[in-house]
């Protein structure tokens, strides 16, 4: 082991005194450093000997390999428009974030204590409007402004090395105490980050109710899964949901003011040039009755648009259960009808006619496509089938 | 992410493993000569420092990282001048984002082959059948962007990875205990990591170094150059 100045003497004896007459109970060793912090105060790195820089480092780091991730939506005036809502909702904190966009087609959005916020593409193309782009980020926010990582890393310190000396004694209770603990801890911070996140976006003339509807959105396409526990990576650390989304409705109700700021428009006008990507990764999950109740709700605010009917064609050609072959021609139809350059949905329509056997039909849609698309990754395969079917 | 922390910590757990051994070397096939005009590019060393906590979770510490950075760099420059050799300090920050998301790729790469490297190498139930007698491992010719670093230039690659960990107060509390009521201690600080040069033409790793020992701290200059000294023992020239 490395010995040398990393501890101090005096220490080791106050933790083995802890040690031997502490075992009536976690918390003396858990008390052992403070978890509790107070807000951050904007522009300001943490002194270098703390543990608070040392998570600082470790994300400083992560951040380097995010900057440059093939993940990443490198779009600058998308960032600019996402930084600009932020920066009406974080006040002070603005210059301290950053926000990367990443391809990764789940709902979810992520905040590290050095300023680096992460939006994943399926929580773009999930949201609405602008105030809800305000109220994911403002929760996000709030976890930052509170420091709740370096709380959750001090609680987990503390709890850890509870439990190893505990564990000595009875094996397995302090390991269950600890999870325990750090659970209800982080339920209790995303209740924080909840109230922090409406009041702020309240203040910067959102309309808080907004909040509720990303919620309801969410649950709404939740139940539409027959699976749905299976894949939930943002609802897995967060409380018992109804319970929580009842809070946020009360909450954002009593902020409720006439005249605050929606901003439908605005935002799906930014982020129409990215949904066709962003729809190609959803349909990679093979959740068909979930990107259907996705893509319904989306069409409710964005009727007739061809790359929302072209996927829908996709998802019912790929379930390929009862009835999808028609509904599947339909959509693709509708797409063309829209708009007859809408390549994706010649190569759709190509697809389904081909697996049907009505070879003729799927011919003059792929050539149609190559037209379209002469440079099309996948030209070369279908004029083999061209070829062979001629 | 996660995977290369996890694949990263499985390959730091099996040099801790062969704690026993301090240093062991790799060369693959014949090693390379180096002359005057070889040019070894010195991408940015991974170091991080971190206190060992009582439970075994190591708190990184952004200011020891800071020195032991500072202190492995000065190193490894006296190193350049007492073996004669060229060794040059890459910088990324002019590349564009498409070069440095390349080279990310890179490091990423290495990261997996060199965790690779350790795991089949020192526990003797994973060698793998066809490394047996050879090591030819590779990380492809894309290694070449490395040159764009460096004007073009540069014959071959010297990748670091340092880390180096001290006992808390705790830990060492628990050492006591432990080794009161059982007769053994759980393991405190140790420093672990592992060098490889690769041929920048080939993508081939020429070479490769690793040190795994319970004394030395890189937070201290003398001590830096002692580990350093250690982990390119082998290095050709």
């Amino acid at each position: 082991m490395t010995w040398g100045p990393a501890f101090d003497r005096r220490e080791v004896l106050r933790r083995l005194g802890v040690c031997a007459g502490g075992l009536s109970g976690l918390g003396l060793l858990g008390g052992c450093q403070s978890t509790s912090v107070d807000a951050r105060v904007p522009e300001q790195r943490p002194p270098k000997n703390t543990d608070e820089a040392g998570l600082w480092l470790q994300m400083d780091k992560a951040e380097k390999q995010i900057a440059v991730s093939p993940r990443r939506v490198r779009d600058a005036s998308l960032d600019a428009y996402i930084k600009g809502v932020i920066c009406r909702v974080a006040g002070d904190h603005c210059r301290d974030m950053r926000v990367y966009v990443m391809r990764r087609p789940f709902f979810n959005a992520s905040m590290a204590p050095n300023g680096m916020m992460l939006i994943w593409s399926g929580a773009l193309l999930r949201m609405e409007n602008e105030a809800q782009l305000a109220a994911v980020t403002a929760h996000e926010m709030g976890h930052f402004i509170e420091r709740h990582s370096l709380e959750n890393f001090r609680r987990l310190k503390n709890d850890a090395d509870a439990a190893v000396f505990f564990g000595m004694v009875i094996p397995v209770l302090p390991v269950m105490l600890a999870i325990a603990d750090v659970m209800a801890f982080s339920r209790a911070q995303e209740l924080q980050a909840d109230t922090i996140g409406l009041e702020r976006m309240a203040e910067a003339g959102f309309a808080p109710g907004q909040a509720t509807r990303v919620w309801e959105n969410e649950m709404a396409e939740r139940d539409a899964d027959p699976k749905k526990e299976k894949h939930d990576p943002f609802l897995r650390t967060h409380p018992e949901i109804e319970q929580r989304l009842a809070g946020i409705a009360k909450e954002a109700k009593a902020l409720e003011k006439p005249g605050q700021r929606v901003g439908a428009e605005d935002y799906q006008a930014r982020i129409r040039p990215f949904r066709e990507n962003f729809l190609e990764d959803e349909l990679q999950l093979r959740q068909p009755e979930r990107t259907l109740a996705l893509l319904d709700r989306l069409t409710k605010t964005d009727p007739g648009a061809a790359d929302l009917q072209h996927y829908t064609g996709e998802v019912h050609r790929l379930r390929h259960a009862d009835g999808d072959e028609a509904e599947a021609r339909t959509a693709y139809n509708a797409a063309i009808a829209t708009d007859p350059g809408y390549a994706r949905a010649w190569r759709g329509l190509g697809m389904l006619e081909r697996s049907v056997g009505k070879h003729d039909a799927a011919r003059s849609a792929f050539q149609k496509y190559l037209e379209l698309n002469p440079e099309a990754p996948d030209a070369k395969f279908l004029q083999g089938y061209l070829a062979e079917t001629s | 992410m996660l995977r290369a922390v996890r694949l990263g910590c499985a390959g730091l757990f099996v040099l801790a493993l062969a704690a026993c051994a301090t240093t062991q070397q790799i060369n693959i096939e014949a090693p390379p000569k180096f002359s005057t005009t070889t040019a070894i590019l010195l991408p940015p060393p991974d170091v991080e420092l971190a206190e060992l906590q009582a439970s075994g979770i190591a708190e990184p510490r952004a200011d020891w990282t800071e020195t032991g950075t500072r202190n492995v760099m000065a190193a490894l420059r006296n190193e350049n001048t007492r073996r004669g050799v060229d060794f040059i300090e890459l910088d990324y920050s002019a590349l564009s984002p498409e070069e440095q998301a390349e080279i990310a790729q890179i490091e990423k790469l290495h990261r997996a082959v060199a965790n690779s490297m350790l795991a089949h190498r020192y526990i003797p139930a994973l060698r793998l059948p066809t490394k047996k007698s050879v090591y030819d491992w590779s990380l492809g010719p894309e290694v070449a962007v490395l040159r764009r670093a460096n004007g073009g230039q540069g014959n071959y690659a010297l990748f670091i990875t340092l880390r180096d960990s001290f006992s808390s107060a705790g830990r060492v509390a628990l050492q006591v205990v432990m080794a009161l009521l059982t007769g053994y201690a759980p393991a405190g600080g140790a420093q672990i990591g592992y060098a490889s040069l690769v041929d920048l033409d080939t993508g081939k790793v020429a070479w490769f170094g690793s040190v795994a020992k319970g004394t030395g701290d890189l937070r201290d200059p003398a001590g830096a150059t002692k580990t350093v000294g250690t982990l390119l023992q082998g290095l050709p020239g």
